[in-house]
C-alpha cells in the first residue's frame, strides 16, 4: 500500500497544494479585512486538490486489477491527510483573533470542502471515470474563488461569512456545510460500498469510456 | 476564390462554432446568470446599499472575466486536440486563435448590458453623498466601472487563450485563476502602503473605493492614485497585445510582422500605464464623510 501511495499520488502537487493553502491563509492573518476572500480560496483548494489525489491516469489498466476502489482510496488517503494537516495548522495559526472567535467554523468549511472533493472524485472513479478530480478541481477552484470573492445574496445564503458576519450568518453558513458535509460522506459511501443497486445502473449504461 | 476569401470564410465559419461552443459552457452560463441576478439586485436596490451600483464590477469581472479564462482555457484545448486528431490540418492554428479571439463576443455582450444596467441604476438610485469624494465626476465614476467591469470581462478569456497557447498543462488554468485574485487584491491602492499608483499596470484595480484604513464603521471613501480614462486605452491595447501574442504562437504566421506589431502595442501600453499614473489624477481625495456601512 505505501509503495502504492508513494508512486501513485501527485505528492508535488499535494505538496503545492498545502503550501499555497498556508501563504493563503497567512496573508488572511496579515490583513484579514481587504484578504478575507482568500479563505474561501484556500477552502476551494482544498476541495480540488483533494479530489485530484483519487485521479488514475492508468485507469484502463488499473481498474481490472483485483484491488478494488476502496483499497486505493484508502492507499491514496496519506495525501489526503497532509491536506487536513495543512488545513488545521492554518487555522491555528491564524487564531481567534482573526477569525472572529470562529475557528471551528472555518475548519468546518475546509473539511467538507475536502469531503466533497474526495466524494465527487471516488464517485466519478466508481463509474468508471479516470480523471474527474481534474475536472472537479478544474471548476470548483476558480468557481469557489470567486464566489468567496462577489460574495453574492450574502444576506441570505452566507457561504464564507465574514468579520462583519452577524452571529445568526456564521450559524447558518455552519449548518449548511455541515449538511454539505453529511451529503458528501453519504455519497462517499455509496461510491466505495459498490451498492447492488449502483452495479445494476452501470452494466446497463455500459462502460463509458 | 483567393486564398485570402477562403481564409476569410474560414475563420467566419469557426469563430461561429467557437461563439456557439462560449455559449455551451456551463461555467459562462454560471457567471452569466450570478451577474443577472446581480445586476436585478442593483437596478432595485434590494440590497439597501447605497454605493453598490458604482461598485458593481467585481461581479462581472469576476464571473465573467476570471471564469473566462478558464472557459476559453478549456475551449482552446478543445481546439487543440481536435486539430491534432484531424492530423494534416487544413485550418491553421493562427485561424483558430483568432476564431476563439472572436468568441469574447460572448462575454462582451453580457458585460455590456450590465455595464448599462448598472449606470442605470447609477442615475435612479444615486449613490450616498459619501461614496464619490467632492470634485469627482460621473463620468470618472463610469470610466473606472466600464474598465473593470467590460474590458477585465473580455481580458480574462483572452488570459486563458494566452495560457493555452503558452503553458498548455493540466491545472493550469485553476491555479492562474487563483494567482489572479491574489495579485489582485494586493494591487488595490493601499493596501501594501504609499497608495501603490504602478497598480494601475496590473489588469484591474478600484480607482474609487473605501480607504483601507481604521476598522468597520470608521472608513472613508476615496479616489486612488490613476487615470481611469487613460487605463481604459491602456486595457483595449493589453487585449491586442494579448491576441497578437495568441496569433505570433504559431509558428506558421507572419512572425516578423507580428513581432513589429506585439512591439507596438508594448510600446503603446507602457506609455498608456505611464501616463494613467502620471496625467490628471496623482493625487489621492478622500470623502470627508465616514462610510457608515463599511
Amino acid at each position: 500500500m505505501l509503495t502504492y501511495a508513494a508512486r501513485a499520488l501527485p505528492w508535488l502537487r499535494v505538496v503545492l497544494a498545502a503550501g499555497l493553502v498556508l501563504v493563503l491563509m497567512e496573508l488572511v492573518r496579515w490583513n484579514p479585512w481587504v484578504l478575507w476572500p482568500l479563505e474561501g480560496t484556500a477552502v476551494g483548494l482544498l476541495a480540488g486538490a483533494t479530489a485530484w489525489c483519487f485521479d488514475e491516469t492508468a485507469a484502463v489498466v488499473v481498474d481490472t486489477a483485483p484491488r478494488g476502489l476502496p483499497w486505493r482510496v484508502a492507499a491514496r488517503s496519506p495525501a489526503v491527510l497532509l491536506l487536513a494537516l495543512a488545513w488545521g495548522l492554518a487555522v491555528l495559526r491564524a487564531g481567534n483573533g482573526v477569525v472572529s472567535g470562529h475557528q471551528g467554523a472555518i475548519l468546518v468549511q475546509g473539511l467538507v470542502a475536502m469531503a466533497a472533493g474526495a466524494a465527487f472524485a471516488c464517485w466519478g472513479r466508481a463509474h468508471g471515470e479516470a480523471v474527474p478530480g481534474l475536472l472537479f478541481a478544474t471548476v470548483v477552484v476558480p468557481a469557489v474563488t470567486v464566489w468567496s470573492l462577489v460574495r453574492p445574496f450574502d444576506e441570505h445564503l452566507v457561504v464564507f461569512p465574514y468579520g462583519t458576519t452577524s452571529a445568526h450568518g456564521w450559524h447558518q453558513s455552519t449548518v449548511g456545510w455541515t449538511a454539505t458535509g453529511t451529503l458528501a460522506v453519504l455519497l462517499l459511501v455509496a461510491a466505495l460500498s459498490d451498492a447492488p443497486w449502483w452495479r445494476l445502473r452501470r452494466s446497463r449504461s455500459g462502460p463509458r469510456w | 476564390m483567393s486564398s485570402t476569401t477562403a481564409t476569410g470564410s474560414t475563420l467566419r465559419s469557426l469563430a461561429r462554432r467557437e461563439i456557439r461552443s462560449y455559449l455551451g459552457a456551463k461555467l459562462f452560463w454560471f457567471g452569466t446568470a450570478l451577474t443577472l441576478v446581480l445586476d436585478v439586485v442593483i437596478l432595485f436596490h434590494l440590497d439597501n446599499d447605497p454605493g453598490s451600483s458604482g461598485s458593481y464590477m467585481i461581479a462581472p469581472a469576476a464571473l465573467l472575466g476570471v471564469l473566462g479564462l478558464v472557459v476559453m482555457f478549456g475551449l482552446t484545448r478543445r481546439s487543440d486536440r481536435a486539430a491534432e486528431a484531424a492530423g494534416a490540418v487544413a485550418v491553421s492554428e493562427r485561424t483558430r486563435t483568432l476564431a476563439l479571439a472572436s468568441a469574447t463576443i460572448v462575454p462582451f455582450s453580457v458585460a455590456i448590458f450590465s455595464f448599462v444596467v448598472a449606470v442605470v441604476a447609477l442615475n435612479v438610485h444615486p449613490p450616498a453623498g459619501y461614496v464619490v469624494p467632492p470634485g469627482i465626476s460621473n463620468a470618472y465614476v463610469y470610466a473606472q466601472m466600464f474598465g473593470d467591469g467590460v474590458m477585465c470581462a473580455v481580458g480574462g478569456p483572452l488570459l486563458g487563450l494566452l495560457l493555452a497557447r503558452y503553458l498548455p498543462k493540466r491545472g493550469v488554468a485553476a491555479v492562474a485563476s487563483v494567482l489572479l485574485v491574489i495579485m489582485t487584491i494586493l494591487l488595490q491602492g493601499g493596501l501594501v502602503g504609499g497608495e501603490q499608483p504602478y497598480r494601475v499596470f496590473w489588469f484591474w484595480t478600484y480607482f474609487l473605493s473605501q480607504g483601507s484604513q481604521g476598522g468597520p464603521g470608521q472608513h472613508h471613501f476615496t479616489t486612488h492614485p490613476g487615470n481611469p480614462y487613460l487605463w481604459v486605452l491602456y486595457l483595449v491595447t493589453l487585449c491586442a497585445l494579448g491576441v497578437v501574442a495568441a496569433v505570433l504562437h504559431d509558428p506558421d504566421s507572419d512572425r516578423a510582422s507580428l513581432k513589429r506589431v506585439a512591439l507596438g502595442l508594448v510600446v503603446g501600453a507602457v506609455v498608456l500605464g505611464v501616463l494613467t499614473m502620471t496625467v490628471g489624477f496623482t493625487e489621492s481625495v478622500v470623502s470627508p464623510e465616514v462610510c457608515p456601512v463599511c
